[in-house]
């Protein structure tokens, strides 16, 4: 399979302060028609390494490179060209769609900077691509349900058929029957498109139901990456055999309070652990 | 014994009339969880703002009662209906960055919140406060006391969320999807502290969650489009869901799980 996207040894810093390496010597590759998962709980920097490989935020060290090309090592022109191949979808559509724009207006505006004749025939495609009528183009953001929105905000990623789609918590402000509406759509597009998807979320339900592979940060550092199943059912690193630990499944019955407790400590533990 | 809260004939309407909730009724005893599960617009989150008073504007109780420790709430003044929150009921939401005030040190809120309700001084208010944040097991309480809301993690602000909503030994405790923006451990340990620090409170637990709900809740009411279409405790409900709309939660969120089902 073709390498589509790879991060080499990428490490990140927020400066202001304390020079706090937000992500560590992290490297990972995606291939054609793949989904990668970064898990990882709150503040291990997985979304920093995704701002970094869309180019939202600048590496310390490392590279980013999209079909073997180092995406800060090109003339600056070629280098937002390829960073248009790169496209990211958000948790929270209302962030990230205008509300004074018409859905149109919002799907349009991509596709005019791409240099599309025809912007109008192509809305309506988009629209249908995500399975949405094509006459909610006329409509604004809040009069979608918070589904339709997430769906529109993917048709606008989509809009220039981009190599990767970074999605970044795409279905935590949804409900499950929508999240898992969304997911089937996210597999559908993928297999037409061929587009590969680096899915960054803390809900590892999700996260078996959408990766191929998945990869486990913790503390800046990836620590576990491999084949879905792997990792989820047979973790071999101690982070991450806590997370399995900790997820909740409906006909688990009632949470041991000391076992809870427990898997506290150990995290607690974890984290003051020299890395 | 008389529950600690008990709901009859709930409706909940828009100001022209269009009913939002309907006919909702349930009791929570003492030591109790009850889970209240549904989709966004369910009318979940309504039900719990009706019983603390904190509609939304536009939006009003339209039928039934609410008896808090056997007080029919409706016989409060508006302020006195208000004063509820913080002293009888305890609040948790999801997000408590966009919940606590963003200028406000968490100490500062505790302190008001226990002088406020307790008519103690100021530097006794400080000491529970942050035995409060002890009791949250924040590694150091007095650091989240001095802190902004925004200086902590997603899973310290929640602690002190859940110590302010429990500064006050409130009867009824609601916490509005407490851990949805979590990820798997901190939900876990968030959850085991509300079960811990409920004591001989009651919670309501309101949740999209079925894994959060069955992990916590000792009875669950399905609500959809405004009524509670079933009721029953966790398992069985699970097991046994009679209405399409409980079966269809229950296959969405089982389908999301895979096979893995965690001892």
């Amino acid at each position: 399979m073709s390498v589509v996207l790879e991060a080499n040894a990428v490490s990140v810093s927020y400066t202001r302060g304390r020079g706090v390496h937000a992500v560590r010597d992290c490297s990972i590759l995606i291939c054609a028609r793949e989904t990668l998962a970064l898990v990882g709980e709150s503040g291990c920097g997985k979304s920093s390494l995704a701002r970094a490989i869309c180019g939202i935020v600048p590496i310390d060290a490392g590279s980013i490179r999209l079909h073997g090309r180092d995406l800060d090592n090109l003339p600056r022109a070629a280098t937002r060209a390829a960073r248009r191949r790169i496209q990211m979808v958000f948790q929270d559509p209302d962030a990230s769609l205008n509300p004074r724009h018409r859905i149109g207006a919002i799907l349009a505006e991509p596709l005019e900077v791409a240099g599309e004749r025809n912007p109008a025939r192509r809305v309506a495609e988009l629209l249908d691509l995500v399975q949405l009528d094509s006459a909610l183009a006329a409509r604004l953001p809040r009069e979608l349900s918070g589904g339709q929105k997430q769906r529109v905000a993917i048709a606008r990623a989509l809009a220039v058929e981009p190599d990767v789609l970074v999605a970044d918590e795409p279905l935590a402000s949804l409900d499950v029957a929508t999240a898992a509406a969304m997911i089937a759509l996210l597999r559908e597009l993928q297999q037409r498109l061929s587009f590969a998807v680096l899915f960054i979320s803390h809900d590892l339900a999700a996260v078996r139901q959408l990766a191929d592979r998945v990869a486990v940060m913790f503390r800046g550092r990836i620590v576990e990456c491999d084949a879905t199943a792997r990792v989820l059912d047979a973790p071999t690193n101690s982070y991450t055999k806590l997370l399995a630990r900790a997820v909740l499944h409906p006909l688990a019955g009632k949470l041991d309070l000391n076992a809870a407790e427990a898997l506290d400590r150990e995290h607690a533990l974890l984290h003051t652990t020299d890395t | 014994m008389s529950p600690v809260l008990e709901v009859a004939g709930l409706g909940i309407g828009l100001d022209d009339g269009t009913p939002l909730v309907q006919d909702v009724a349930f009791a929570v005893a003492a030591g109790e969880v009850l889970g209240i599960v549904g989709e966004s617009g369910s009318g979940k989150s309504l039900t719990a703002f009706a019983i603390t008073g904190l509609l939304p504007r536009g939006i009003q109780q339209t039928a039934g009662l609410v008896r808090l420790q056997g007080e029919d709430l409706a016989m409060l003044t508006p302020a006195g209906r208000r004063a509820l929150a913080g002293r009888r009921i305890g609040m948790v939401f999801q997000d408590p960055l966009s919940s606590f005030n963003p200028v406000r040190t968490v100490g500062s809120m505790l302190v008001e919140s226990a002088v406020r309700h307790r008519s103690i001084r100021a530097h006794e208010a400080r000491r529970l406060g942050i035995e409060a944040l002890q009791c949250v097991r924040l590694a150091e309480p007095e650091r989240a006391f001095d802190a902004y809301p925004h200086e902590l993690s997603g899973g310290q602000r929640q602690r002190a969320m859940i110590a302010l909503a429990s500064l006050n030994e409130p009867a009824l405790l609601i916490a509005d999807e407490p851990t949805t923006a979590l990820d798997a451990t901190v939900q876990l340990q968030i959850l085991a502290l509300l079960k811990r620090r409920l004591g001989q409170g009651a919670l309501l637990l309101i949740t999209h969650d079925l894994g959060v709900a069955a992990s916590l809740c000792d009875r669950l009411l399905v609500m959809q489009r405004g009524r509670v279409i079933e009721h029953g405790e966790p398992q069985f409900l699970l097991h046994h869901a009679q209405h399409p709309y409980t079966r269809r939660l229950r296959d969405a969120a089982l389908a999301l799980h895979g096979a893995a089902v965690n001892a």
